[in-house]
């Protein structure tokens, strides 16, 4: 009795859970007719290669994918760059103003973005840097470093420190050191630092819809959001589009849950 | 130089390209905020701002719109935070355990978490369609709402609906950082409970809550934080609407700035987000991370 309650329970928590994505990609696979029948149709009507070949050729979704990954990935190459240093002289070092700057680049999390938006959108205007997307680069980057540079460091608090120690000894300068011991050995931490750079560059709307006027320069996120209270597109293309963005994230996570969790849970377990 | 000289050097070395650039892109740009709020700057017309004090504030907390902002906002958090903690906690619960299929229960229980924002509101605007939605369709069937509901014509639901998306897709986060807190209590605490013959709910009220008090701590602290500045997926659901019923204080910093065009009235709010933010953090860590660190 006690093991029904509770895989009925687990059961019903687990369809909750991913009933969503079946309807998402349900109603991708269904043709135009479909969508207005009573009751649902709850299985796919449409060849999944004819619609999804369909859906590419005739919506601007190439455009919009190849400006997100152009921006999210030059965005997390710099932004990954700026965190293995910062984080390295965090982590690896004792010295005057370190608390106080660790503490500088932290409080950027609790500084709203809502917020921010409004004098980046007034400097950008003087700068130019609106409806471009190396303003929008810029942006990434910018939202990105703290967090990366916080994950970094708790994966660089992580190492032995001896090997570190026994190559200065050595007469190894800093920067040698940093290349060929500690990143020869954070390669994981350094992959899952950019994947959520990445992340959270894919998953960027506010920015990316303020800042960009022009749909040629469109992010994934913006097109997407513009199928919203449109009524040319139908449900089951703006639901193909849906599943095309959340793809590349749902590889990711895949690959990367595990690094990406101790990466943010290292301050808030270890405390 | 001495290379001595050097590697006391170095460190500052390595962190001033980061250092500059949250100074120049996130500080210098909040103080510019501030400097905004005291003008009348406008979208369209920003080089003709004038200096009017602090009359953006005065607007503001003397403004009618204050208590339904704030009533949204509240709503937003409270609910958001506790149905996040709680849906995760249980969720946390079920798959600490050994079952069988329990790795095909986890990777379920966490597929929310992946979905990009907008289509997490994609997904739920289709599935609360108020004619072709299953989730009207099933809810009428079973007679809950009437046929043909609309979930955002109304205030108290359309709060509704944006809480349920929001918790659907942020619940794995608590649920990942409370398993994660489950794993770290030692196996011979809970043998002895049992040798004690405390049974399954004893054990949890008594060992597993009191173990995971610190977790819980910084888990709450973030979800705070998150929900309190979470604009995009109320912005995209509702965008503030009904009337006011859903604009929270981040979506009417966005609707004052870039919708009507007042941008000194949209920094003046967005201003006051953030000294609510940092006020909350540093009260929380002052009444509970400093106490819960002590009894650790």
């Amino acid at each position: 009795m006690k093991k029904v309650v509770f895989f009925g329970s687990v059961g019903i928590v687990c369809i909750i859970a991913f009933f969503p994505f079946y309807w998402l990609i349900n109603t991708s696979l269904l043709r135009e007719v479909d969508l207005f029948s009573y009751p649902p149709i709850f299985f796919p009507r449409r060849n999944p290669f004819i619609a999804y070949y369909n859906y590419f050729a005739n919506s601007h979704i190439l455009l919009w994918l190849k400006n997100t990954v152009l921006v999210s990935s030059i965005s997390t190459l710099i932004s990954t760059i700026l965190a293995i240093f910062a984080a390295y002289s965090i982590s690896r070092f004792r010295y005057r103003g370190r608390t106080f700057l660790t503490f500088v680049i932290l409080i950027t999390q609790m500084l709203p973005p809502v917020l921010l938006i409004i004098p980046i959108y007034v400097i950008f205007l003087s700068f130019k840097l609106n409806n471009t997307l190396i303003g929008l680069t810029i942006i990434f980057t910018i939202l990105t470093v703290p967090i990366g540079t916080w994950f970094l460091k708790g994966f660089f608090d992580t190492l032995p420190k001896e090997l570190e120690e026994s190559a200065t000894i050595d007469g190894a300068s800093q920067l040698g050191t940093l290349f060929r011991i500690t990143l020869p050995l954070s390669v994981s931490g350094i992959v899952a630092t950019a994947t959520w750079s990445f992340i959270i560059a894919w998953d960027e709307y506010l920015f990316a819809s303020t800042i960009i006027n022009s749909q040629q320069k469109w992010m994934l996120s913006v097109g997407l959001s513009s199928y919203l209270g449109q009524y040319s597109v139908s449900w089951s293309d703006i639901m193909t589009g849906a599943v095309v963005a959340t793809i590349p994230l749902g590889f990711l996570f895949m690959f990367f849950q595990r690094y990406l969790l101790s990466g943010l849970t290292a301050g808030s377990i270890k405390g | 130089m001495t290379d001595r000289r050097k590697a006391k050097l170095g460190p500052y070395a390595f962190i001033l390209p980061t250092i500059i650039v949250v100074v120049v892109f996130w500080l210098i740009p909040i103080g510019k905020a501030f400097l905004l709020t005291l003008t009348n700057a406008q979208l369209l017309a920003i080089g003709n701002a004038k200096y009017i004090g602090f009359a953006n504030y005065a607007k503001f907390f003397s403004g009618s719109d204050l208590l339904s902002i704030m009533k949204a906002t509240l709503i937003y958090v409270i609910f958001g935070v506790g149905a996040t903690y709680l849906v995760g906690l249980l969720a946390a619960t079920m798959v600490n355990r050994d079952f069988w299929g329990k790795g095909v229960a986890r990777a379920l229980l966490i597929l929310p978490w992946m979905v990009p924002q907008v289509v997490l509101v994609i997904i739920w605007k289709w599935m609360l369609n108020p004619k072709y939605g299953i989730i009207n369709f099933v809810l009428a069937h079973l007679g809950i709402l009437p046929e043909n509901f609309s979930w955002f014509g109304n205030g108290s639901f359309a709060m509704v609906a944006i809480l349920i998306a929001t918790i659907w897709k942020e619940y794995p986060l608590a649920m990942l950082i409370l398993l994660a807190g489950m794993k770290s209590i030692p196996n011979e605490i809970y043998d002895a409970a049992s040798v004690d013959g405390a049974n399954a709910f004893q054990t949890f009220l008594r060992i597993t809550l009191p173990s995971l008090r610190f977790v819980t701590t910084i888990l709450v602290l973030l979800l705070t934080i998150w929900h309190f500045g979470n604009f995009v997926i109320i912005w995209l659901m509702t965008q503030g609407g009904p009337g006011n019923a859903t604009a929270t204080l981040t979506v009417f910093t966005y609707l004052n700035a870039f919708k009507f065009g007042d941008l000194g009235y949209g920094a003046t709010i967005g201003m006051v987000i953030m000294v609510v933010t940092l006020g909350i953090s540093i009260a929380y860590y002052h009444i509970f991370i400093k106490r819960t660190e002590a009894s650790a």
